[in-house]
């Protein structure tokens, strides 16, 4: 039995019985929402700290989200150039809340996404990453239970993004230098 | 391969764009209501509760308005690359934003007052309260270099009380020799028995009390060198332009100024609970209860003004 598309079933099927989940999911699936809310909260985060003990640490986990982020995307875009997996929507009838996104299914951008955030401030401050996680997990849950996207794609990008967080978390001490470099010329500016 | 960046249509990047600056905003006030950094306030620094409300809304508010013009939202849009290039633009441009509002609305929060007579001497002015020129003085009041009328409220209410009251303005930012040379002349020149510094001035005074053997009073000087440190903790005390002002030479004169040294019969006034040490200055009920120290401590006098 295909274990991935059964349990896409069990989600998506969710769909179209409850107006206000419908809407919650349809507010969580897009790519505006949750990055943006995430983005948010990285630069609530930068200005947070009460002295420069807590200024370190909350602008050191901000610039490993970024790089998470940022290398995370890279991969995945490498991962996309060699294989593509066509949509749910494609193969099967779903109840699809979103439109047809025409890129590979496998594996998914906004877990990927999501997930390279949240883990990365999770791993530098797990009290701030409660919020972070939640967002991710919803953003992830939502692609399936609009419609595009399988189980297992969220759960690639998910360990794609925990992946390169958990490297950047890791290695994290061979980018002290450049971390205190970027915050020393933001410093200049008052802003670090 | 498709290009980094498409902008699908100008309009749904621009609305994104506008999310984006209004909810950076937002989350800006947040921050600034959280931590008091009056530098990225739109509202003063004493608002918090309505900061943080106000960024609230600002966010809750620019997500309702984008997804209420947005249908765009549920078609094809932006590629993640467009995405982060918009909210850095957006934030970039909100960041300059808060950030001039903040510097407009804050202006100084020490007004120089009229004085009673005014005397020009080497490297800057001498204002007299509640005396005339060539009278002795009972306190000689050395303002922040970087704040140069932050005592003449001070002065006001010293002189008010029945005191003589000299205020060194500060016409530049000196070095370490004109730091110690301008207070020490008027010294000399008004006999005063009692100097009193603010922040910087207050490291001033207690540096030149080591020395001279009249009594120092500081209010809120800087204890340690990561205090002059640029960086956040300015744009707590000022707005981001009066902070880069103050780049020039702090630093550099309050690790000449330090470590603290007190006198034996020399006085600091912390700032007390939550006060931040530029705030010492800024609200009636603290003022009022420094003038009370002052007059205790720097005359001995237990004859408090009614206040």
């Amino acid at each position: 039995m295909d274990y991935d598309y059964a349990l896409f079933r069990a989600i998506n099927n969710l769909a179209g019985h409850w107006p206000w989940l419908d809407g919650l999911m349809r507010l969580l699936v897009n790519e505006y929402f949750v990055p943006t809310t995430m983005a948010l909260m990285l630069v609530i985060m930068w200005f947070w700290g009460k002295d420069e003990k807590e200024r370190t640490h909350y602008h050191r986990t901000v610039i490993l989200a970024a790089l998470s982020l940022i290398t995370a995307n890279i991969v995945l875009k490498g991962i996309n150039l060699l294989y593509f997996r066509p949509r749910p929507f494609d193969a099967h009838q779903v109840n699809l809340l979103f439109y047809k996104p025409w890129d590979s299914s496998f594996p998914s951008n906004p877990a990927t996404t999501g997930f390279s955030i949240a883990v990365a401030v999770a791993l530098q401050d797990p009290i701030w990453g409660i919020p972070f996680l939640i967002l991710a997990v919803l953003f992830g849950f939502s692609r399936i239970f609009c419609g595009v996207h399988y189980p297992s794609d969220v759960l690639a990008g998910a360990l794609l993004g925990t992946f390169t967080a958990w490297l950047y978390a890791r290695y994290s001490y061979k980018l002290d230098e450049p971390i205190a470099f970027i915050r020393r010329w933001l410093k200049k500016l008052c802003l670090a | 391969m498709p290009p980094i960046l498409n902008f699908v249509t100008p309009a749904l990047a621009l609305k994104y764009f506008s999310l984006c600056f209004l909810a950076v905003t937002g989350a800006l006030q947040i921050a600034a209501g959280r931590r008091g950094i009056e530098g990225l306030s739109l509202l003063p620094a004493s608002f918090r509760f309505w900061q943080v409300l106000l960024g609230l809304a600002l966010i809750a508010g620019s997500f309702a308005i984008f997804f209420a013009i947005t249908p765009e939202v549920f078609t094809p849009g932006l590629a993640g690359s467009e995405l982060i290039f918009l909210f850095g633009c957006g934030g970039i441009a909100s960041l300059l934003f808060t950030l001039a509002i903040a510097e407009v609305r804050g202006g100084s929060h020490f007004p120089p007052l009229p004085p009673d007579a005014e005397e020009e001497l080497t490297d800057g002015k001498i204002a007299l309260f509640g005396g005339r020129l060539g009278e002795g003085v009972d306190f000689c009041l050395i303002p922040d270099p970087w704040e140069p009328f932050s005592l003449d409220s001070l002065a006001r209410l010293l002189a008010d009380s029945g005191r003589k009251v000299a205020v060194l303005h500060w016409t530049s930012l000196p070095d370490y020799g004109a730091a110690l040379g301008f207070p020490a002349l008027a010294l000399e020149k008004y006999k005063a028995r009692t100097i009193v510094g603010h922040r910087a001035g207050g490291n001033i005074a207690l540096r030149l009390a080591l020395g001279s053997g009249v009594k120092a009073i500081a209010i809120a000087p800087f204890t340690k060198a990561e205090e002059a440190e640029p960086g956040l903790n300015w744009l707590e005390e000022s707005g981001i332009f009066t902070a880069w002002k103050r780049l020039r030479g702090r630093k550099k004169l309050i690790e000449e100024l330090l470590p603290l040294q007190k006198a034996p019969n020399s006085v600091i006034i912390p700032p007390e609970g939550e006060i931040k040490p530029w705030r010492i200055l800024q609200d009636e009920v603290i003022l009022r209860s420094v003038v009370d120290k002052i007059l205790k401590e720097g005359t001995g006098d237990e004859r408090l003004p009614q206040s």
